[in-house]
């Protein structure tokens, strides 16, 4: 599985300018002028509050931005819609498991696979091009090794396997860039590990942005870290660089090693 | 709630598909509707008829509000555009709308009717999906349509030059169809058979639309509308074509409600008809192809049943409903599949306790999405 | 029921009707009716989106209330008199909601609203043929106590003195009255805390349940109320509640859900243009509340003054 548009002339994925995202009285996102470049493990960590969540939900376009503008591979995507960004490869998953429960663990992953055909296909013609469907379907549920509960409703499935199906939804369309949102919330040590390993296994040819709290994995995985501190970025590094970095140590690492 | 066994629903059996029951409810239907176990009576084809009819009508309000998790409150709307687009080409009429004369003869043309009555009825229908459908969802969606229907019906209602006010429309003839004459078609048992010829190609479509990808598309907005949307999908163009293709059914049935009653009044359009399609697709249960049908047959044997002993009969169905509501919200499929699973007293107990009163979630019982596309091979 | 009238065959007779009235002062008739009017459908609407608004509850049902009130009004007029008749009307309009509020619809918070709605429809039902049961199909009427002046002076201009300038003034009273109670007691204030975080509330100590149960009472307090002091004025009839309660479903959407000033502004915005609608096009009345519905919808989704999330 890998991604045509990778190597394409852009080597970012994301440019922001000015970003901001005000709540009633309260500023989440200060200006954020930013570029994620292409390819690698993109994580950004900060205390809470530091507008994480904020910064992957103007980027996902969940929330419009107060000011600011965001590219994407130099499209301006500020004013597309959500499912507008999704369809030019922009996938995320949720700090919150969010799948449709009372559907099979199958009939989720479909759903996401046949996104990819929303719009060109004729969706009242199953055809013979869902046959292709079928096989990605079970390409992805065997990548994130849900093939066996396939039946299941998804509802049902243990917490670990939820954010496994969450994972799943997120690369069944094939998309260059991954949003994660602290894909590892919650989960068990073995759970965490085969998370990981997922997680590097899919991330060739592709770019993933992460947030997430669990410091050992950030500083194993990332390419670069970006911090994040009331709303603006405190530093950008390689894992060594920010380890090193004063500021954040007395910011966000000294709390936390 | 145990995990079914993985791909446990890959192949339907064909002696519980859903068509196959809904073609036998149709052939048993006339010889049995309306029936009385104490007064030995039944057998009613025009009580057949209805039921038909509004099985189609609830099973389109159905697509929206079990498949899309949208309740509309108006959907009567659609049902009474029909039903005076083909009364009023059926009979004609003649009216001065702004100094223009405006008239039409009586036409015997009866699939003329059904296409004008779409055409009227789905261009509302479009219209309005496109006015509310992105604006509005949840209880503010079934307050908006329920107030737009009111538009249909107090046009209805007021402008009796052309409709007829609140006497409405009479003496509708029952139309010929190539050899099929207008005397053919007065026998109730033969229009019974028209209708139910035409209902049930009409509901095969609705099987096949839930059946297909886009209908499995309309299940994820139901379940996970944000997640939905991540995925890709132009959740409101989803919305807004469930809204037209669920308005399709009721104007269907509005056609065939003319012909079959042979006057029409604005009752077809009002709140109570809204109503009662909503109370059919509970009782019978909401998230599956059956209810609606069910729901409909069961509301007019109630009907039927209760009507005879008292005129007071719309609180005893009020009450039925209010019990539905309360403790049997997956209707009479829900209880079914209950006493499959848990056995009869259970079932029972299930539905009335109170843990299970507030469960939400109503157990999938809808078509497999596409036998080609369904798990094969899972070990 | 509705006295049927027929759409003007040419443009140009409704243009005269519409030039020829405005110096009329029938114009003035007409504005003043509509205030009346829309202070009915305030206090209705009100009711209806305070409990919506506080509690999410979408109460079909409310109509229903509206229709007892008038009816018991008109049942203890002659035994207790006019006023302590509409006072006791609105009361057990009120105690009857908390009733329905702690059997009925309790059991349906952890469901989505919609379910409200249906249980609601059920009851509105039975409520409507009870009332035919107990006090028949034919409207009833209730006369207003002779003490009460038929007309007042205002120059050379008369007033129907209960309707236009009693109801107006109880009204405003009443509104000012809910204002205070929703903004300036602790009452208002937890229940307004407890809609947001129900949790936290609950932890506090306080007694969730019976704040929705108060709600709920005086929501339907207000309906009965309405319907109590709306008895002189029409006939009363069991159709009142379904007449009712859909054209305050329009006032919710106008003004915007759980926005008290939206039931305000939305009802006499109604309650004024469909009465100079009257003069205009006659047999568009019906349908002004409809078409400034669809207007708003346009232009401002929520409502006049609502807020977006509300509820979906």
């Amino acid at each position: 599985m890998t991604s045509g548009e990778q190597s394409s002339a852009n080597d970012y994925v994301f440019r922001t300018e000015g970003l901001t995202r005000r709540f009633s009285g309260f500023t989440a996102v200060n200006s954020v002028t930013l570029t994620i470049p292409t390819g690698g493990v993109r994580t950004i960590i900060g205390p809470n509050g530091a507008g994480k969540t904020t910064f992957f939900n103007l980027l996902s376009g969940l929330l419009p931005p107060s000011e600011g503008r965001i590219w994407f591979k130099d499209r301006e995507i500020t004013s597309l819609l959500a499912y507008q960004r999704a369809r030019l490869g922009i996938a995320r998953s949720f700090q919150i498991t969010n799948i449709f429960g009372h559907l099979t663990v199958y009939e989720n992953v479909r759903l996401a696979v046949q996104a990819v055909h929303d719009g060109k296909a004729n969706f009242f013609l199953p055809a013979r091009r869902m046959g292709d469907l079928a096989t990605q379907t079970e390409r992805v549920l065997n990548d994130v090794g849900l093939s066996d509960a396939a039946g299941a409703r998804a509802e049902n499935l243990s917490h670990g396997d939820q954010r496994r199906l969450e994972i799943g939804l997120v690369i069944a369309s094939d998309p260059p860039v991954l949003l994660l949102d602290e894909p590892l919330a919650g989960m068990s040590p073995t759970e965490t590990h085969e998370t990981v390993d997922l997680i590097q296994r899919i991330s060739p040819g592709r770019t993933i942005l992460l947030v997430e709290h669990d410091i050992d994995v950030v500083m194993a995985i990332s390419t670069t870290i970006t911090v994040f501190q009331t709303g603006a970025v405190l530093a950008i590094g390689t894992p060594q660089e920010i380890r090193a970095n004063e500021a954040v140590q007395r910011a966000y690492l000294g709390e936390l090693v | 709630m145990s995990v079914p066994a993985a791909g446990g629903k890959s192949k339907r059996n064909v002696l519980t598909h859903p068509l196959l029951w809904t073609a036998i409810l149709f052939v048993v239907l006339p010889f049995v509707a309306g029936a009385n176990p104490f007064a030995h009576q039944g057998g009613f084809v025009d009580i057949a008829t209805t039921m038909l009819i509004f099985a189609l009508f609830a099973s389109g309000f159905n697509l929206l509000f079990g498949h899309v998790g949208e309740l509309s409150f108006g959907h009567a709307m659609f049902f009474a555009l029909g039903a005076y687009t083909t009364a009023l080409y059926t009979k004609g009429f003649s009216v001065v709308l702004f100094g223009q004369p405006l008239q039409h003869a009586p036409t015997d043309g009866m699939i003329v009717a059904l296409g004008l009555s779409l055409l009227i009825g789905l261009a509302w229908a479009w219209f309005l999906a496109r006015l509310i459908v992105p604006r509005s969802s949840g209880i503010y969606f079934a307050m908006i349509t329920l107030a737009f229907a009111q538009v249909i019906y107090f046009i209805a209602f007021n402008y009796s030059d052309l409709t007829g006010g609140e006497d409405g429309i009479q003496g509708i003839m029952r139309p010929s169809l190539g050899p099929l004459t207008s005397d053919w078609f007065h026998e109730s048992i033969h229009y019974y058979i028209f209708a139910a010829v035409v209902v049930f190609l009409t509901l095969l479509l609705l099987y096949w639309i839930i059946s297909s990808p886009f209908g499995s598309v309309l299940h994820a907005i139901r379940e996970n509308k944000q997640r939905a949307r991540f995925l890709g999908y132009d959740v409101d163009k989803y919305r807004v074509n469930a809204f037209v293709l669920s308005a399709f059914f009721p104007i269907v049935a509005g056609w065939l409600w003319a012909f079959f009653q042979q006057a029409m009044n604005p009752d077809a359009g009002s709140v109570d008809y809204s109503g009662n399609v909503v109370m059919m697709s509970l009782l019978g249960g909401m998230q599956t192809f059956m209810g609606p049908i069910i729901g409909a047959i069961v509301y007019w044997e109630l009907q039927n049943n209760v009507s005879q002993a008292t005129k007071y009969w719309e609180a005893w169905i009020g009450i039925v409903f209010v019990v539905f509501v309360l403790a049997g919200p997956r209707g009479v499929m829900g209880l079914a599949d209950d006493i499959r699973h848990y056995g009869f007293a259970n079932a029972l107990r299930r539905g009335f306790s109170s843990r299970a009163r507030y469960q939400t979630d109503v157990k999938e019982e809808l078509p497999p999405l596409d036998e080609s596309v369904a798990p094969e091979h899972v070990s | 029921m509705r006295e049927r009238q027929v759409f003007p065959s040419h443009p140009e007779d409704a243009a005269i009707h519409f030039l020829g009235l405005l110096s009329a002062p029938e114009l003035l008739d007409q504005v003043v009716n509509g205030v009346t009017l829309g202070m009915l459908y305030i206090l209705v609407a009100l009711g209806l989106n305070i409990i919506l608004g506080l509690m999410g509850v979408i109460n079909f049902s409310h109509g229903s209330f509206f229709m007892l009130g008038a009816y018991l009004t008109y049942q203890l007029n002659g035994a207790i008199g006019f006023w302590p008749a509409i006072l006791a009307s609105a009361l057990i309009v009120g105690l009857l909601g908390m009733a329905f509020e702690s059997t009925l619809i309790r059991p349906l918070y952890k469901r989505l609203p919609e379910y409200t709605l249906l249980l609601t429809f059920g009851t509105a039902l039975i409520f409507t043929q009870i009332v035919r049961r107990v006090w028949g199909d034919d409207a009833v009427r209730v006369e207003q106590p002779s003490y009460i002046p038929q007309s007042i002076s205002i120059g050379s201009y008369q007033l129907p003195f209960y309707k236009d300038v009693l109801l107006v003034l109880l009204t405003i009273v009443i509104l000012t009255l809910v204002w205070l109670l929703l903004n300036k007691t602790n009452i208002g204030i937890i229940i307004r805390a407890g809609t947001r975080d129900a949790e936290m509330v609950k932890i506090m100590g306080i007694n969730m349940p019976l704040m929705f149960t108060l709600v709920f009472g005086i929501g339907s307090f207000m309906a009965g109320l309405a319907g109590a002091l709306a008895a002189p004025i029409y006939a009363v009839q069991p159709q009142l509640a379904s007449q009712w309660i859909v054209l305050t479903f329009v006032i919710v959407i106008v003004g915007g859900i759980g926005s008290f000033w939206g039931a305000i502004v939305g009802g006499l915005l109604i309650g004024v243009l469909s009465s100079l609608m009257s003069l205009f096009f006659p047999p568009a009345v019906e349908l002004t509340g409809y078409v400034i519905m669809g207007i708003i919808l346009l232009v401002r989704p929520r409502g006049l003054f609502g807020v977006e999330g509300l509820f979906e």
